[in-house]
């Protein structure tokens, strides 16, 4: 590696990562560099073949490949280097340590940093699922990676764990790829994913979903041989004795939660959210650490890659500032959430500067009122026909609306 | 044959229930019920009359950087239409190099819509 400093090094080359790129290149970076681990750049998009993406960024439905390649071309017109194949062991403020076959053991310099790495979905030990452990119990994502990618099909008659988007989408693929989804389980009393994936691929297809309801049991010594499905308290999540039902089946693919990969980011310091465990970030998407910023699904997951790209050609565009010592600084202050706010982010602002707070819901409320809370003075409030966890939320402030004020307070009402 | 169909709109968040009533075959509509906006009614309509899907899989490749290409139909096509769309896709095996927007197959099952790639494969 020579003694090049780069503007700005990424680490993670998918949708977050390749945004990231465009927005620092745009903002007048210079040096700009992608360490991705996988063959491609991409990310997870080059799996996910359904289409459902781009519609807010380029205003026409794309595949997740296509929604990629237009980042992947624009990275590349712009002269963006990237490394593939290559594992990043070590973030710092302003280093990066990487291994890969053909540079071996490499530190690559950066004026500013940006975590791109996204996230990792839940596995059958994290959601602790009782039972037998044979083969034939796949995280949803696994599963189309080996369907979508390789060319391996994953079973014949497949019980989902979970609706998430992820898994909904895998009920309709095995489906079209000749299964049988016998259900989908979700633990809640609600869809955890979009409303358009419940109707596109479990009612186009009858396959039953069933809210409030869990494995409690996975049976089979070599091969799954069928699960267990019981019905929950909805109040206490408890599973709700003599209601258990057998379903045979040779495969269990769970979409029970993505969470932020964030083991890069610990080991540099990096302040995380206990909430979405992702770091903690201002309305530029820097984190405590001022060089390091972070976007993406790494900070909290999305429901769409849409917002990804918009929010890490942010981070691109802050970062890029940064190195070329132009980022306001200053004191900030806290981002507040009131009832029926799981969580904001940025989880802190600079008052000088317009911020957009994007913000969930804890849990699904009809006919509400969304109020914004400067201090103690009311600066927004909106009506809202419903609102739902699984679809994030956006307010824009302004400077002169949040002057002198200590806090922001977000409040679903 | 007037029948009645819940149709769930995905035009929005909001998910409105719409109920529409007619004959779908002859594509009579006699009542839409249940919808907030004009595109809500709109969507309703169309889903009770002709349902259309964008239709997403992969085909084989040969001499090329990974196992399989994805596709999709550049634009929708009928519902019903989608396992026999798989059928077709399965016995599609593709060389070498394939780039994204190539026609695979044009005028896909006689809809007048292509089959296209949907993602690059190097040649190996």
């Amino acid at each position: 590696m020579s003694n090049k400093i780069y503007d700005v090094i990424i680490v993670g080359g998918g949708p977050a990562g390749l945004a990231a790129a465009v927005g620092a290149k745009e903002a007048g970076a210079k040096d700009v560099l992608i360490v991705e681990r996988d063959v491609t750049l991409g990310g997870i998009l080059e799996q996910c073949i359904h289409p459902g993406f781009g519609l807010k960024t380029f205003g026409e439905e794309l595949t997740g490949p296509e929604y990629a390649h237009r980042y992947i071309e624009k990275v590349l017109a712009l002269g963006v280097e990237y490394k593939l194949e290559t594992m990043v062991l070590e973030v710092g403020k302003d280093t990066v340590t990487g291994i890969n076959s053909k540079d071996g053991l490499f530190i690559a310099k950066g004026k500013s940093i940006i975590l791109a790495m996204g996230c990792r979905e839940r596995t059958r030990g994290a959601i602790m699922t009782p039972g037998t452990r044979p083969a034939g119990v796949y995280t949803a994502g696994a599963a189309q990676r080996l369907v979508n990618r390789q060319n391996m099909m994953v079973g014949k008659r497949v019980v989902i764990l979970g609706s998430g988007d992820i898994g909904m989408i895998m009920a309709r693929r095995m489906t079209l790829e000749g299964a049988k989804v016998l259900a989908v389980a979700e633990l809640m009393d609600y869809t955890a994913g979009l409303t358009r994936n419940r109707v596109q691929c479990l009612e186009d297809f009858g396959i039953p979903l069933l809210l409030s309801h869990t494995v409690v049991e996975i049976k089979g010594n070599k091969r799954v041989e069928g699960v267990v499905i019981a019905k929950v308290d909805p109040a206490t999540k408890k599973p709700i004795a003599g209601t258990e039902k057998l379903y045979e089946c040779d495969t269990l693919l769970l979409s029970c939660g993505l969470i932020p990969e964030n083991e890069l980011s610990k080991a540099a310091g990096v302040k995380l959210s206990r909430i979405t465990s992702g770091p903690e970030v201002n309305q530029f998407m820097q984190t405590n650490l001022g060089s390091v910023f972070a976007c993406g699904n790494v900070v909290h997951v999305n429901d769409l890659a849409d917002n990804v790209s918009e929010e890490s050609e942010r981070a691109g565009k802050y970062a890029a500032l940064y190195a070329a010592g132009k980022l306001p600084a200053g004191k900030e202050i806290p981002t507040i959430t009131g009832s029926n706010v799981r969580y904001i982010c940025p989880q802190r602002i600079n008052p000088n500067e317009p911020a957009s707070l994007f913000f969930r819901a804890a849990a699904p409320q009809k006919n509400v009122t969304v109020k914004v809370f400067a201090g103690d003075k009311e600066i927004y409030s909106k009506k809202l026909i419903k609102i739902n966890p699984g679809e994030m939320e956006k307010v824009a402030v302004k400077p002169e609306d949040i002057a002198g004020a200590e806090a922001v307070t977000i409040q679903v009402l | 044959m007037t029948t009645e169909k819940k149709i769930i709109c995905i035009i929005c968040p909001q998910g409105c229930n719409i109920t529409v009533k007619g004959d779908a075959e002859k594509g009579i509509i006699e009542s839409v019920e249940g919808f907030t906006c004009k595109r809500g009614k709109a969507y309703a309509e169309n889903e009770f009359t002709h349902p259309l899907r964008i239709l997403t899989s992969s085909v084989k490749t040969e001499g090329s950087s990974f196992p399989l290409v994805p596709v999709r139909t550049r634009t929708a096509i009928p519902k019903e239409l989608l396992f026999e769309g798989m059928e077709e896709i399965r016995k599609i095996t593709v060389k070498g190099k394939v780039s994204c927007g190539d026609v695979i197959v044009a005028n896909f099952l006689g809809t007048g819509v292509d089959l296209i790639a949907s993602g690059d494969v190097e040649a190996k």
